[in-house]
C-alpha cells in the first residue's frame, strides 16, 4: 500500500481540485449575488453592478446568470446606461428569465436610449442652426446709421420694449420681416373687428422643484413604469404655478 | 398701436434694405463635372467688412470639401469683397445640391450640379465600398473591402490604411483580378471595434492612376457599436474561436485562433488549463502572435502534463468562455483533452517487473504447450501417411523411444492400446502379404490412434 500511495495522493488532490473549484464558484455567485441585492436595495448601483457582475461571470449554469445579469441591467439602468442595461435584458433573456419581464425593462430601456440619441441629435442640429442664425441675422451697423438718419427712430427703438425684445431673439432678416408682417396682419385684423387666428399658450413661469439630473428623474419614472413601488421619493411631484389666462 | 403698426411697417422696410447691404453667392465652375474630379467653387461674399470662413458642414454629406485660399479685396464703393476657392469632390454621382449658406448676414442661393458617373470604354471605375454591417460588438472583428475596376490595364489603385479613430484597422494583401473585359482591384481590411456608440468611417481618397488620374471621396458610412456586457472581464474572447489541444512531449500545446486582431490573452485559458494539469497558472506558458495575412490572432498555450494520467474513463475536459456575437451571449467552448496514460518512472520500471513476474511462467507455459500440440501434429502425419504395418509400428516406438509396442500401450494412456499394440504386431510378425481383411484391420488401428 505505501507504494501506491504517492499515485493515489496524486489522483485525491486531482479530483479534490476540481470538486474545491467548483464549490468555490458556487460560493463565489452565491455571496457576490447577495452583496449585490443589498447594494440595490440601498440604492447603491455602483455597488450593485460590481457585484452582480461578479455573480454574472461566476455563475456556473444559465439558471445562475439570467438573474444576476437582469438584476445588473437593473443597475445599470438606474444609472442611466440604457443601451448597457438593454443589451444585459436581452441577454437575461436568453438565460431564461422570464420573456415578459425582460420585454418590459428592454423595450423601456431601449426607448430611453434611443430618445437620448435623438436628443443629442437634435442638440447637434440645434447647434449647426444657432450657428446659421448668428451667421444670418447680425445686423449690421449700417442699420444704426439709416435708423438715426433716414427714418428718425432711435430714440423709439431705444425706449420699446417690443424692439428690445426683438433684437434680443436674434432673429434673421427674413424671420424678423416675417415676424413683423405677421403681426401687423394681426394688428390689421384687430382695428377691423376680425378675430385673430393667433392662440395664446400656457407658459410653466414656477417650479417648486429642480429639475434634477436624468437618474434622479428616472428613478422616480421607472417605478410607474414597471409597477415596483416606489422607494426612491414616495412623495408625489408638486408643481406650482398660474395660468395667466 | 397705430404707432406700433407705423413702427412695423418701418422696419419692414428697413429688412428689405439690410438684405441688399451684404451679398453671398456660390459660384460653380462646372455644373456637370464627373465623378472622381475635382469641381471648383468660389464662395464670394461682398460686405461692409471682410468675414470669415463659411461653415459648410452641410454640404460634407455629399461632397468632400479642400479648401483652398480665402482672399479679401477692397472695392472702390468701400465696400470688401470676400472670395474662398474651393475644390469639391462629389462622393456620388446623380443630381447634388450645394446648399445655401449663411455668412456676415447674407443668405445665398443653393447651386444644382449634376454629377456623371466615372465612365471610361463602357468600365465604370467608381470604387464599390462594401456596406458596413448596421451592428458591431465592441471588440468584434469584421472584414471589409473596396474594389474598383480600372479604366485601363496599366493603371493601378492608390489607397492609404485608413486611420479610423476607434477602429484598429489590419490591412489585407491587395487582390487584383483580370477578366476579358476589365481588371479589378480589391482592397480589404480587418476592423476591429474599440469603442462604443454609433460611429461614421470616412475612407481615405481611392486614386486612380497610370492613364490619367481619378481621386473618389466615397460616402460616409455609419456603423453602431454596442457595447459589451459590462460582467465581461477584458481580454474574453470575442466571436467563436478555434481550439486545437494536442500532446507535444512533456507538454499539452493548446492552439487558439482568435478572429479578432488585438493580440491579447484569451481571458481564462490559462486557469483552465492550469487547473486540469494541477499547476499553478504562471507555469503555463503563452506565447501570442497575430497572422499578417489573414489578420487573426494565435496564442499557444503550453503547459507540463501532469505526472499521472490514467487514459481510462471520462477524458479530461477544459473550457474557454467566449462572447458569441451572433447570439449575443457568454458561451462556453469545451474541448476534451486526449486520453493518455503518464506516470513515473520508477512506477514504470515496478510494473514492468511486475509484469515480467507474471509474464515469464505464462510463456514457459506455453512454449512447452506449443511443443506438444507440434509433436502431436508430426505424429498424427505420420499415422495418416504409414502405408504399412511396420511403419505404423515405428512411429509409434519412436514416439516415446519406446522398445516394443507394449511398452508403449502401458504408458499411451490410450483406452484400446493394448488391443492396438497387439493387432500391430500380429500384422507386422505375419510373415505374409496382408490381405484385405487384414489391410482393413490396419485402417482400423490408424483410426484408432487418430482418435
Amino acid at each position: 500500500m505505501p507504494r501506491y500511495g504517492p499515485a493515489l495522493l496524486a489522483l485525491l488532490s486531482l479530483v479534490g481540485t476540481g470538486v474545491v473549484a467548483a464549490a468555490s464558484n458556487e460560493s463565489s455567485y452565491r455571496s457576490a449575488f447577495a452583496a449585490g441585492v443589498s447594494c440595490y436595495e440601498q440604492q447603491d448601483y455602483l455597488c450593485a453592478q460590481r457585484n452582480f457582475a461578479t455573480a454574472a461571470w461566476a455563475a456556473q449554469s444559465a439558471q445562475q446568470r439570467g438573474p444576476a445579469l437582469f438584476n445588473l441591467g437593473n443597475a445599470h439602468f438606474f444609472s442611466a446606461e440604457f443601451k448597457q442595461a438593454e443589451i444585459l435584458f436581452r441577454e437575461a433573456g436568453l438565460n431564461g428569465v422570464d420573456a415578459e419581464l425582460v420585454e418590459i425593462n428592454r423595450s423601456f430601456a431601449s426607448s430611453l436610449a434611443d430618445s437620448f440619441e435623438q436628443e443629442l441629435e437634435d442638440l447637434r442640429k440645434s447647434g449647426f442652426k444657432a450657428q446659421w442664425r448668428s451667421q444670418a441675422s447680425p445686423m449690421p451697423d449700417e442699420l444704426t446709421e439709416r435708423l438715426a438718419s433716414g427714418l428718425y427712430l432711435s430714440r423709439q427703438l431705444d425706449t420699446n420694449p417690443a424692439v428690445g425684445a426683438l433684437s434680443a431673439l436674434q432673429l434673421s432678416n427674413r424671420q424678423l420681416e416675417q415676424l413683423l408682417r405677421a403681426s401687423a396682419e394681426r394688428i390689421e385684423a384687430r382695428l377691423a373687428g376680425r378675430e385673430s387666428p393667433y392662440q395664446q399658450r400656457w407658459i410653466e413661469r414656477q417650479s417648486s422643484e429642480e429639475p434634477g439630473s436624468t437618474a434622479q428623474l428616472l428613478n422616480r419614472l421607472l417605478p410607474l413604469e414597471i409597477g415596483l413601488p416606489n422607494r426612491t421619493n414616495p412623495t408625489p411631484l408638486e408643481r406650482e404655478g398660474q395660468r395667466p389666462w | 398701436m397705430v404707432a406700433l403698426y407705423r413702427l412695423s411697417v418701418a422696419l419692414m422696410m428697413l429688412c428689405s434694405l439690410i438684405a441688399k447691404a451684404a451679398e453671398l453667392s456660390v459660384v460653380s465652375e462646372n455644373s456637370e463635372p464627373e465623378l472622381g474630379k475635382a469641381l471648383n467653387a468660389k464662395i464670394i461674399y461682398q460686405g461692409a467688412g471682410a468675414v470669415a470662413q463659411a461653415n459648410l458642414q452641410r454640404w460634407q454629406g455629399d461632397f468632400f470639401i479642400d479648401r483652398r485660399r480665402l482672399e479679401t479685396e477692397q472695392l472702390a464703393d468701400g465696400a470688401v469683397r470676400t472670395t474662398e476657392t474651393l475644390r469639391l469632390f462629389p462622393r456620388r454621382s446623380g443630381s447634388l445640391t450645394l446648399y445655401s449658406l449663411a455668412l456676415g448676414g447674407a443668405i445665398s442661393e443653393p447651386v444644382e450640379v449634376s454629377v456623371m458617373p466615372a465612365l471610361r470604354n463602357g468600365i465604370d471605375g467608381t470604387p464599390e465600398w462594401q456596406k458596413l454591417p448596421q451592428q458591431v460588438w465592441q471588440g468584434e472583428t469584421f472584414t471589409n473591402c473596396v474594389h474598383m475596376a480600372m479604366f485601363d490595364a496599366r493603371n493601378n489603385m492608390k489607397l492609404e490604411t485608413p486611420d479610423f479613430r476607434s477602429f484598429r484597422v489590419v490591412a489585407l494583401e491587395e487582390q487584383r483580378e483580370s477578366s476579358a473585359t476589365v481588371e479589378t482591384t480589391q482592397q480589404c481590411w480587418k476592423l476591429t471595434a474599440l469603442e462604443a456608440g454609433p460611429q461614421q468611417l470616412e475612407l481615405p481618397p481611392v486614386i486612380q492612376r497610370g492613364r490619367g488620374q481619378w481621386t473618389f471621396y466615397l460616402p460616409l458610412q455609419s456603423v453602431e457599436v454596442l457595447p459589451l456586457p459590462s460582467y465581461l472581464p477584458p481580454g474574453v474572447a470575442i466571436g467563436k474561436p478555434d481550439l486545437v489541444v494536442e500532446q507535444d512531449g512533456d507538454y499539452w500545446r493548446v492552439r487558439l485562433y482568435l478572429t479578432d486582431t488585438l493580440a491579447a490573452e484569451a481571458y481564462g485559458l490559462r486557469a483552465s488549463l492550469a487547473s486540469v494539469s494541477g499547476i499553478a497558472t504562471d507555469q503555463v506558458d503563452v506565447q501570442v502572435s497575430s497572422e499578417a495575412n489573414t489578420g487573426r490572432t494565435y496564442q499557444l498555450f503550453s503547459a507540463p502534463l501532469p505526472t499521472w494520467l490514467w487514459g481510462v474513463g471520462e477524458p479530461q475536459r477544459f473550457a474557454l468562455r467566449y462572447f458569441d456575437t451572433e447570439a449575443g451571449m457568454l458561451r462556453s467552448l469545451e474541448v476534451d483533452l486526449p486520453k493518455l496514460w503518464r506516470a513515473p518512472v520508477w512506477f514504470m520500471a515496478l510494473l514492468a517487473f511486475l509484469l515480467l513476474l507474471i509474464a515469464l511462467p505464462i510463456g514457459l507455459k506455453a512454449r512447452k504447450s506449443m511443443r506438444d500440440w507440434r509433436e502431436q501434429q508430426r505424429f498424427r502425419r505420420a499415422v495418416k501417411q504409414a502405408s504399412t504395418a511396420e511403419q505404423l509400428r515405428q512411429t509409434l516406438l519412436k514416439q516415446g523411444s519406446w522398445k516394443t509396442l507394449h511398452h508403449w500401450a502401458e504408458r499411451s494412456g490410450l483406452k484400446n492400446a493394448d488391443r492396438i499394440a497387439t493387432d500391430l504386431n500380429t500384422l507386422c510378425f505375419s510373415q505374409k502379404p496382408l490381405s484385405p481383411k487384414q489391410t482393413h484391420l490396419l485402417e482400423q488401428v490408424k483410426a484408432a490412434l487418430l482418435g
